[in-house]
């Protein structure tokens, strides 16, 4: 079943979603205005809005304008982050399609990002609950230390399992663990219940990053619209490369691949390191890494009352499992 | 009692022990703390009727946006990724310095509960990124507009505070000494030959360098009467601030 499918009954909701999405981007300058526009076209998920949707229809004071106004920030949020990490990244495309900083230039790159991050607080300071802005910013200044860690960690092959675990943390698990807990504040549910919903969000965000490392090696380039192996060429040591490198045969070509990380590694070196790789256990235990937090997370549902918002997060959880895309 | 100056020394250690982050500090220069910008905004906060926490937190705050913006404006043009040189992790590090920073106001400001301030300053934010595409894509009808709307790109944070604390005499003054200021700049890089505010206008529009220079001479004499008269005309409690902008001028032009 696919992911989409499982919240497909939230449809009308999202809409609205949409629809404000689309608005709360519309700036006075036309290249700025079509630069969010086209990031927002772009497609994506949206699986930020559908946590916080989900968590706030398991309360009892589910009001759509607030469910909305969060879902908002946190989607403006995560654009703002990528379109800051394709300047980062010196990425072309993004979803297939040309990133901004390929379009426009990293200039106006980072002005639309900063641009998308003020409209997201701008709109999320309409509501007046500490709470929510306590959680969010401490989430904010999080996802940047761990991107500041990413870059801290590329190249470096000393570092362990702890490292990778807070730099995906950081980088993902945050922002949909804050999703949850959001959506669960803003509809009223208990402390208990708020903390069940952000447990669930942080589980399910390690493992689905867990899930996008393992894809980096295992899927196709064009099922991924990147090179396989994209993150280790551009030095991000994800867990099946630190769990590959247990392997000596595997960590001996990963080293004379990347001797001198100024050397240009070619498509031939990575498809030779995929298989390599391929022939560890490397990706199996990530699975199995990836599986113990999506068992966490569904530990964490069960602690929450029966309904169909509930049934949908834990189906969202077992597809996020069995992904390939 | 503090003076104004120990104040400010002492706002000047906390904006820096919140800008202190190890990993950036070894690669990246260490942020640039206007303090022209912080002298006026102080002006601005210390004279409207909130609490002394309140106002530190606010003045801290602008000033991390502040520098958050001009972190942004760091970021090089063109990376070349595959060189891996601490250049290119520079670049990326202005990326991620200047999104820490905001992090950080949105923080600070959510400690204390005050919404209207986080709003007040991602509104400024949201202006000044639209006037920085209009200067960036040169759509200004003359080197005045560029000029108006480089001043405007500079001091609409403060305005905006200054606006939201009521304060709308210090609104006039921050405009017209940053427009000074911006134009002694200027002019001593265009006698310099250095990369000037004025490279992309000059070269898009074949501008003529000595018509520029000319223009924003006559400018500045304009400016610098109109900063005096406006200097003088402010209420004495801002003593400080006067005699600063007075000794500014007096330097630069006696």
């Amino acid at each position: 079943m696919k992911l989409a499918k499982t919240y497909s009954y939230l449809k009308r909701d999202l809409d609205i979603i949409e629809e404000a999405l689309a608005e709360v981007i519309q700036a006075d300058h036309p290249v700025l205005r079509e630069a969010s526009t086209q990031l927002l076209k772009a497609g994506g998920k949206r699986i930020r809005p559908v946590f916080v949707l989900l968590s706030g229809k398991l309360g009892n004071d589910f009001q759509i304008e607030k469910i909305k106004t969060v879902a908002i920030s946190l989607e403006l949020i995560h654009m703002a982050t990528l379109v800051h990490d394709d300047v980062i990244d010196d990425a072309e495309l993004r979803r297939g399609k040309p990133t901004i900083k390929k379009q426009y230039g990293n200039r106006v790159a980072m002005y639309t990002g900063d641009y998308i991050l003020a409209r997201a607080l701008e709109n999320i300071t309409t509501l007046r609950n500490a709470n929510i802005h306590r959680t969010l910013s401490k989430t904010l200044v999080e996802v940047s230390l761990g991107e500041i860690e990413q870059i801290k960690d590329k190249f470096n092959w000393d570092q362990n399992l702890r490292t990778y675990l807070r730099r995906i943390k950081r980088k993902t698990a945050l922002l949909i663990a804050t999703s949850c807990k959001l959506g669960a504040i803003t509809a009223g549910l208990s402390e208990k219940e708020i903390n069940y919903l952000y447990q669930y969000g942080y589980n399910i965000g390690m493992s689905y990053q867990i899930i996008d490392d393992i894809l980096d090696f295992t899927s196709s380039s064009e099922k991924l619209g990147k090179p396989a192996g994209n993150d280790l060429i551009q030095g991000n040591i994800t867990l099946p490369v630190l769990l590959g490198m247990k392997d000596q045969t595997f960590s001996q070509l990963l080293h004379q691949t990347f001797t001198d990380a100024n050397s240009h590694v070619t498509e031939k070196d990575m498809t030779q390191l995929i298989t390599a790789l391929k022939q560890t256990d490397a990706i199996d235990l990530s699975y199995k890494v990836s599986d113990m937090y999506l068992n966490k997370a569904i530990d964490n549902l069960n602690k929450l009352p029966d309904n169909k918002s509930k049934q949908t997060l834990e189906s969202i959880a077992k597809i996020i499992g069995k992904r390939t895309s | 009692m503090h003076t104004t100056r120990s104040e400010i020394q002492q706002l000047k250690i906390l904006i820096n022990e919140k800008l202190h982050q190890t990993y950036l500090k070894k690669y990246i220069q260490k942020p640039m703390l206007d303090e022209d910008k912080l002298l006026i905004l102080y002006t601005i906060v210390n004279n409207s009727p909130i609490s002394s926490d309140k106002k530190e937190r606010y003045i801290i705050t602008t000033m991390l946006v502040q520098i958050a913006l001009d972190t942004h404006e760091l970021v090089p043009d063109k990376y070349d990724l595959n060189e891996n040189s601490s250049n290119t992790v520079q670049g990326q590090l202005y990326v991620l310095a200047g999104d820490y920073y905001s992090g950080l106001y949105y923080l600070l400001l959510s400690e204390i509960e005050d919404f209207s301030f986080i709003q007040t300053l991602a509104s400024a934010i949201k202006e000044i990124n639209e006037l920085k595409m209009k200067n960036y894509y040169l759509e200004v009808e003359s080197v005045e507009e560029f000029i108006y709307n480089k001043n405007y790109i500079d001091t609409l944070l403060i305005i905006r505070v200054a606006d939201a604390l009521n304060q709308k005499e210090l609104m006039h003054l921050t405009k017209e000494w940053f427009l000074s200021n911006t134009l002694i700049h200027e002019i001593e890089r265009l006698d310099d030959g250095a990369a000037s505010l004025f490279e992309n206008y000059i070269r898009s529009t074949n501008a003529d360098i000595s018509s520029i220079k000319d223009y924003c001479n006559q400018l500045l004499s304009r400016q610098i009467e109109k900063l005096k008269t406006n200097t003088l005309e402010i209420s004495n409690q801002h003593n400080v601030l006067k005699k600063h902008i007075m000794a500014t001028l007096k330097r630069e032009f006696e």
